[in-house]
């Protein structure tokens, strides 16, 4: 698990830099003595510590080796990836389409994903959930979900 | 305790709308419990919206029952499927599954449903006498010695860091850092916004907790499609034998008391609390040797532990407001959306509510034994649904529950930014619930320390001089000390399982 260790040590020094770098723009407080940047300062420098301590490790070769490799070939986390990009589109979406519509087609989606091949069945499963989750909440909690263009 | 107060409570809770939830709660609880993939913090997260709209007790009594059901619900897939449906039970495999292959699954169940009853209601009994007191010990609190419960809280975090203390450490320095997004709790200066308005009071806590508990499950359940086990046909009991309980009942008290304890040490939770009395009905154990090869006692330990827990987590978080694991995280959250500020005012300002969650609680754990009698063969038939099927309708809860909070597309956002924050830190094997745990003791701990160095004018000895404060910062270092050793040794001898066994396929 080197790579993903290396990039993760990185990934935690590079927020730890940030919130340095923007901590030491915060105002100081004279009154209170400890102004806002001091508490985010001290953990970004132990997430900066233990970052280091994790690219250390894994430049030395000393990472655990992953249950689960990162394989870009691998057909699951092609799916995974879909699935999250997929989500992106789908919040993008669901004011304009509307909750009903955005949902359902997800679903349908989704469980192609999931390797169902009967179409019929997957279809009247997305609807009737999406609808059903509508309905409780629209009637029965009152939380208005977003309509889209059929409200 | 007040036995008014208490009865009181129970009149509240008898009332057929609340008790119709709280049976409600439960019987979902054992269900989200049973399902593998969905844990007790993501159910009770994912059904919060749907008590929004109902009064504070209704809501809770119902969050409650989840809570119990969920706790034990976990059992039946780790006996029958050998896959624990929460964390909770990952104890409960080691011997509730090699009983299930000896054809004694009913043993290995009614050996459940009875200890997690026992642990769980002894619990909640506990919980009951225990909380006043440490409320009115807390009410003496100040700034130092919230500081000192904050730091011990968020010193558990390495013994929950899974398999590594570094990648543990790192989770719960970024998640204290996402606990200072938002307007700063003394000057009011905003930080980290990055403009938008939506994140002035910090990230949502509940769109939070479902992006990174229930939403990356979503995308992991998408990439990993694994088969379950086919269910064997079971043969039913209802309760243990006669035999089996005179076996077994040493041990279900002593795990009681192990597992309640646990529970109130604020951070460390069930599935804790369950290995540790697991490990001690071994060790005390006139014969060790049959643990792991179905030993009924070992069923008995994990689940009166992990149920007694409950409790036990329920004690910090009402009494102090620092909750004692991931599910009395959600339910301190859920308690505030309700105007309930837990913590030792709440004895002050609403001891009734109080009671009335203290006889949720007991109640909660006896619908759990009947719902779990009587419900069984309703249960192992449940856990073989499709994952195609379950999936989707996870994802369809997070979306709604995220939404629901403040009718807020944003916070369907924040969802989705924590999911995959968190589908790829599960990825990597960075545990997520020690962001959880600093999403609450971080404000906690920066407040109090604060607040703190203003009454010293800047002296930090103010933190080590004052008795109560000085303890807890002396607990905090011991515990990291031992946590430390014991994860370090865990490491060592996973690694060393790893060099024996090279690569099993997946």
């Amino acid at each position: 698990m080197k790579k993903p260790d290396i990039f993760a040590g990185i990934l935690g020094l590079l927020i730890a830099v940030y919130v340095i770098y923007s901590a030491y723009h915060f105002p100081e407080d004279k009154v209170l003595l400890l102004g806002p940047s001091f508490f985010p300062t001290c953990l970004a420098g132990g997430l900066g510590i233990f970052s280091l301590l994790l690219l250390a490790g894994a430049l030395r070769g000393k990472s655990r080796p992953c249950t689960d490799p990162f394989n870009i070939k691998d057909p699951g986390v092609h799916r995974a990836i879909i699935s999250l990009l997929a989500v992106i589109l789908y919040c993008v979406l669901l004011n304009s389409l509307g909750f009903i519509i955005t949902s359902a087609v997800y679903l349908f989606g989704l469980m192609y994903l999931l390797q169902r091949r009967d179409y019929l069945k997957m279809a009247a499963v997305s609807v009737a959930v999406t609808l059903l989750i509508y309905g409780i909440f629209n009637r029965l909690l009152d939380i208005s979900l977003p309509a889209g263009f059929l409200g | 305790m007040e036995l008014d107060l208490l009865l009181k409570g129970f009149g509240v809770v008898f009332q057929p709308s609340c008790f119709g939830l709280i049976l409600l709660g439960t019987v979902s609880g054992v269900l989200i419990g049973a399902l593998p993939g969905l844990t007790a913090t993501m159910g009770v997260a994912l059904l919060i919206p749907f008590t929004f709209g109902l009064p504070v007790h209704q809501g809770v009594g119902m969050l409650l029952g989840i809570f119990c059901g969920a706790i034990y619900g976990g059992s039946i897939s780790a006996i029958l499927i050998r896959t624990p449906g929460t964390p909770a039970a990952a104890a409960t495999v080691l011997d509730g599954y090699p009983l299930n292959q000896k054809g004694e699954a009913g043993r290995a169940l009614s050996m459940s449903i009875f200890a997690s009853f026992v642990g769980g209601f002894s619990g909640a009994l506990i919980m009951t006498f225990a909380s006043p007191q440490i409320s009115r010990v807390a009410l003496q609190f100040s700034a130092p010695e919230y500081f000192g419960l904050a730091i011990f809280g968020l010193s558990i975090i390495i013994s929950i860091s899974g398999n590594s203390i570094v990648k543990g450490i790192i989770a719960g320095f970024f998640g204290m850092l996402i606990s200072t997004i938002g307007l700063d709790p003394m000057a009011g200066y905003p930080r980290f916004t990055f403009g938008f308005m939506d994140l002035f009071e910090g990230p949502a806590f509940i769109p939070t907790l479902i992006g990174l508990f229930a939403l990356s499950e979503v995308f992991k359940g998408v990439e990993v499609l694994y088969k379950q086990e086919a269910v064997k046909a079971v043969k039913q009991q209802l309760l243990p034998s006669w035999t089996d309980i005179r076996k077994a009942w040493l041990t279900i008290v002593k795990s009681t008391f192990i597992g309640t304890f646990i529970g109130a040490v604020p951070g460390a939770g069930s599935d804790i609390s369950a290995f540790v009395a697991y490990g001690e009905a071994k060790r005390s154990s006139k014969h060790p040797e049959t643990f792991g090869k179905g030993e009924i006692t070992g069923v008995a330990a994990a689940e009166a532990a992990n149920n007694a827990c409950t409790g036990g987590a329920m004690i910090p978080m009402l009494s102090l407001g620092v909750p004692g694991d991931a599910v009395t995280a959600v339910l301190l959250g859920a308690l505030v959306i309700q105007g309930l500020q837990p913590g030792p005012l709440l004895f002050k300002d609403h001891i009734d509510m109080v009671y009335s969650i203290f006889a949720g609680m007991m109640t909660a754990n006896l619908l759990m034994f009947l719902v779990g009698i009587f419900g069984i063969r309703f249960f192992v038939r449940i856990i073989s649904i499709e994952r195609s099927l379950l999936i989707p309708i996870i994802f369809l809860l997070s979306i709604v529950g995220a939404y629901s909070m403040r009718n807020s597309l944003f916070d369907v956002g924040l969802a989705v930014v924590f999911g995959i924050i968190g589908y790829f830190m599960q990825r990597y094997d960075f545990p997520a619930s020690p962001i959880l745990l600093s999403l609450i003791l971080g404000p906690l701990a920066e407040s109090s320390l604060r607040r703190a160095l203003i009454v010293s004018h800047g002296d930090f000895t103010i933190l080590f001089t004052r008795p109560i404060s000085l303890a807890l910062i002396l607990l905090a270092i011991a515990s990291l000390i031992t946590a430390t050793i014991m994860q370090l040794k865990l490491e060592k001898r996973m690694l060393a399982e790893n060099a024996q066994q090279p690569r099993s396929g997946s």
